[in-house]
């Protein structure tokens, strides 16, 4: 740890910070003013080139990255970073371990650009530390080659002294409005989110979206459930009061912890925000957030009969709440639901089509959804997992003790877009599987179509007119080829799977793993029947003979079996099944 | 903010009061900004306070209490002079109704009188989370089924009982294991087995009985006589049981009877004088003896944190006393049971 004894400058107008960078294989630290605000000596972590930006004018913090350029693409996050950060912002930079192997050209002209003169012959395992401001002076720069490919160069300690400047010079000069006050609050204590920071034509923070005509749910609370990743909630909360018919005063973030930046950001909207002291570990951690979330939600507004359940890793659509105002009386009306979700686990962009079409399902999907009061109250809250239980909430809800056979009304096209990458339960692996091409909804006002067919008794109405009108495909074919479906649009085509009893998924898995769907549990099936399109056909998958809906299908018809693949060749390790949100 | 600007414009000078959200308040630790609880506009020797009314859970009306920070001026207006703040508030929701009052529109209570005579009973009591998180450290919740089962019938049955005592105008408190429960862990107990509440003698009305059949919550028996110790049981959902015990107040403090059926053995159960606050206990707004530590010691004894799952009524309280037996030619009238 530092001396705090060092000594300090005398009070003078101008005053100046001490700052200390150190650069080695195993440990990084940057001290300003005797204070240590990064320190990372921990194994197997932080590996690569560790950013912090401090404010010219009062030498606070205002950022804080690694980008592990040992590893490919993080120099291009790097030069994304820096390119958004404000002219004139002190920049510090250290390498832990490792930084040059993936530092390509564009990221060491930039670094040149910034005035160091290392960067561009930085090479294996050379230490290096620099401090610089944005768009001006260098204030220091040390570096220490490896002598040897297989060692590291050695440990480099940088001492070096910054002039802060005035406040003045370090803010913009935006008119002064309530909004512009909100906006200097937050760009004075932070960096990286770009455009919304620029002197000139910052990016608008309110958002003024169309008014919905009787919209249903004005008064329903909406709670945005939220850790520690503030960019990801900035994202959020634009798109969210970007939506028609939001109304801001009902939102509120929900913040997992005692983090400051996704308090800036909650403030910077002027939304309302709330911490939570967070409990537990893991899963159960996230579990005890929504359970604190939705309690308190319902506290704040005891008159609420729903409540809009958000997390901070989505994009919503701005048709969202007309989506919902259009629904959400079933939820009111039909005690066979269990929720209404933006969400359809099977809508990618080549299986969803239609943005008025409604589904029951037999899942919970989350992923921006409504809960009724009711069943928390009653069922959920008195129940909900203690926090040494290390269950995902969201699998917890889906058990059968809990969902007792009610189902979950969702679109064809979803009305949120889950865009996190990092978190408790995703990787990039993941992502760039399950979610990316995902379908999202940006039409606005969609009118849904025939809502109350989704009820319980018209949609199996609804489901015998379908299978009525659908044509039966060749079922020698393959299914898994674009061929299987002609190439038509617009069309009803069914096809009869095998499915033993109501537990048996071995086809619909092989099924959905060939059509590039989810396949990891279980999803979107009503009574042994999925719905989904293929070339713009809408297309039905019908499990026989458990679903009800056998008695369809023609008796020269077999339905297809398909088995997984024999155990040989190391088949790819699939994620352990888990909910994709969270922290 | 246009509201303060226009007032100063006008002369006032203003003073707010803010402090923590109660309804953040719980098994979780929540902390979100600061709600405005009172607001006081002075202009001369007038005095505008404005209480910042919050709806929650259980239908009523909170506000807070009136608490000066550090830094605030105490001579700003005679504070000890004003009808609201010394403590939180409950209210019922009033409805409203628009007034023209000096040809100023105002809204006002539709039944004023109702509304102010609340005021001098409308002391509030959070409940006390933080020591039931204490509670739950030590004695870790009972999670089981049954005890989510009984915790569910019992607040049915509160809620049962409150509405239809509410109706008939009846006051009653959490009484016993339910009272402990409230003080104690902020919940339901769940191997408390009944429901217990507390009506003072001089509220008893006949109608009671009926209206808890008419309910659908049948009379079990009837022990006592309104004389002395009277002690109605009725019979909820299940195995759950609703003890009304009926308070005899004295010069010096009160006391509630019990009977041994078998034996005719009369018990007397004493406390020490207590009022009544309001509360919020399983979304409902209801009362607790205000001097509730006192209530519970004299009940449990100083033990009271720890607990005990065998409870003999007759021998188990700290503050029984026999007292005596009923005269055999009364039993029929005193002991009741159906």
């Amino acid at each position: 740890m530092l001396n705090v004894e060092v000594p300090r400058h005398p009070a003078s107008t101008r005053k100046i910070l001490d700052v200390e960078v150190y650069s080695s294989r195993s440990k990084v630290y940057v001290a300003v003013d005797g204070t240590t605000v990064l320190e990372d000596e921990a194994r197997e972590q932080g590996r690569g080139i560790h950013v912090i930006v401090l404010n010219q004018a009062t030498g606070h913090v205002m950022a804080k990255r690694v980008f592990d350029t040992y590893s490919p693409h993080e120099d291009e996050a790097m030069v994304l970073f820096l390119n958004m950060v404000a002219r004139g912002r002190i920049l510090i930079f250290t390498i832990k371990d490792e930084g040059s192997f993936h530092l390509k050209d564009t990221a060491k002209n930039l670094l040149k650009s910034l005035g160091s003169q290392v960067a561009p012959f930085l090479s294996w395992r050379d230490m290096w530390t620099f401090v610089g401001k944005k768009g001006g002076e260098v204030y220091g720069e040390k570096h220490a080659k490896s002598p040897a490919l297989s060692t590291w160069g050695d440990p480099v300690l940088l001492k070096t002294e910054v002039h802060l400047t005035s406040m003045e010079d370090a803010e913009c000069h935006w008119p002064d409005t309530e909004l512009n006050r909100r906006r200097r609050r937050f760009c004075s204590k932070v960096e990286g989110y770009g455009s919304v920071c620029s002197c000139k034509d910052p990016t608008p923070i309110e958002f003024n979206p169309d008014p919905l005509k009787d919209n249903k749910v004005f008064d329903v609370p909406v709670a945005v459930i939220a850790g520690n990743r503030p960019n990801y909630l900035y994202r959020m909360l634009r798109s969210l009061l970007s939506a028609q018919g939001v109304n801001p005063e009902m939102i509120t973030v929900f913040v997992d912890g005692y983090y400051e930046e996704p308090m800036d950001v909650v403030e910077l909207f002027g939304l309302a925000g709330i911490q939570h002291t967070p409990i537990s570990i893991k899963n159960a951690r996230v579990s005890q957030h929504y359970k604190a979330s939705l309690t308190a939600t319902f506290n704040l507004h005891p008159e609420a009969k729903f409540a809009v359940v958000l997390e901070e890793d989505l994009d919503i659509s701005v048709d969202f709440f007309s989506f919902l105002s259009q629904s959400i009386y079933l939820l009111e009306e039909d005690e066979s639901l269990y929720c209404i979700s933006a969400w359809n686990d099977q809508g990618y962009e080549h299986t969803a089509e239609d943005p008025s079409l409604l589904y029951r399902v037999e899942t919970m999907p989350g992923l921006g959804w409504v809960l009724r009061k009711s069943l928390y109250k009653e069922e959920l809250e008195p129940k909900w997992p203690t926090p040494e239980k290390l269950w995902d909430w969201d699998m917890w809800m889906r058990m059968p003790e809990q969902r007792k056979g009610r189902e979950c009304i969702i679109p064809d096209i979803s009305r949120s877009y889950h865009f996190g990458i990092v978190g408790l339960n995703m990787n990039g692996y993941f992502h760039e599987a399950y979610f990316k091409k995902h379908k999202f909804n940006t039409v606005p006002n969609v009118q849904l179509k025939n809502v109350e067919s989704l009820k319980k008794d018209a949609y199996e109405i609804e489901i015998h007119r379908l299978l009525g009108e659908a044509e039966v495909l060749d079922h020698s074919k393959n299914p898994c080829e674009d061929s299987f479906v002609p190439d038509t649009e617009g069309k009803v085509y069914v096809m009869f799977i095998r499915m033993e009893q109501e537990a048996d998924f071995t086809t619909w898995t092989q099924l959905a793993k060939c059509l590039h769907i989810w396949d990891l549990d279980v999803r979107g099936n009503h009574k042994g029947l999925w719905r989904l399109f293929r070339k713009k056909n809408h297309f039905l998958v019908v499990g026989v003979p458990a679903s009800p809906y056998s008695s369809k299908k023609p008796s020269s018809v077999t339905p297809i079996y398909m088995e997984p693949p024999a155990k040989e060749e190391g088949a790819v390790a699939v994620p352990a099944v888990a909910a994709a949100e969270q922290t | 903010m246009d509201l303060f600007r226009t007032a100063e414009k006008m002369g006032f000078q203003w003073l707010k009061i803010l402090n923590k959200d109660p309804r953040l308040d719980g098994m979780d630790d929540l902390s979100g900004t600061e709600i405005p609880l009172h607001y006081i506009f002075k202009l001369a020797s007038h005095a505008i306070h404005l209480v910042v009314f919050y709806e929650r859970s259980g239908h009523y009306l909170w506000h807070g209490p009136l608490r000066l920070k550090q830094h605030m001026d105490r001579k700003f207006v005679p504070f000890r002079k004003l009808h609201f703040g010394r403590y939180p508030g409950a209210y019922e929701k009033p409805e409203l109704l628009l007034a023209s009052i000096d040809d100023l529109k105002v809204q006002i209570p539709k039944n004023p009188s109702s509304f102010l005579e609340e005021i001098s009973h409308s002391r509030f009591l959070e409940c006390r989370y933080r020591e039931a998180r204490a509670f739950f450290q030590l004695y870790p919740d009972d999670a089981s089924l049954d005890a989510v089962e009984f915790r569910k019938k019992a607040k049915s049955l509160l809620h049962l009982a409150a509405l239809t005592l509410n109706n008939l105008g009846v006051k009653f408190w959490l009484s016993s294991g339910t009272c402990l429960g409230w003080y104690r862990q902020c919940n339901i107990i769940p191997y408390s087995k009944d429901v217990d509440l507390g009506v003072f003698i001089r509220d008893y009305k006949a109608d009671i009985i009926p209206a808890f059949q008419k309910a659908g919550l049948p009379l079990k028996h009837k022990f006592g006589k309104v004389e002395d110790s009277l002690e109605l049981s009725f019979q909820g959902e299940g195995d759950i049981k609703l003890d009304i015990f009926f308070f005899y107040e004295e010069d010096d403090h009160i006391w509630n009877g019990g009977t041994q059926a078998k034996s005719g053995k009369k018990f007397k159960y004493l406390f020490p004088k207590f009022t009544l606050c309001w509360t919020e206990f399983v979304e409902l707004k209801v009362h607790v003896p205000c001097e509730t530590l006192q209530y519970v010691e004299a009940n449990y004894g100083p033990d009271w944190r720890v607990p005990v799952k065998m409870w003999d009524w007759k021998s188990s309280p700290s503050n029984v006393q026999d007292n005596g037996v009923w005269p055999v030619d009364e039993w029929d009238d005193v002991i009741q049971i159906y």
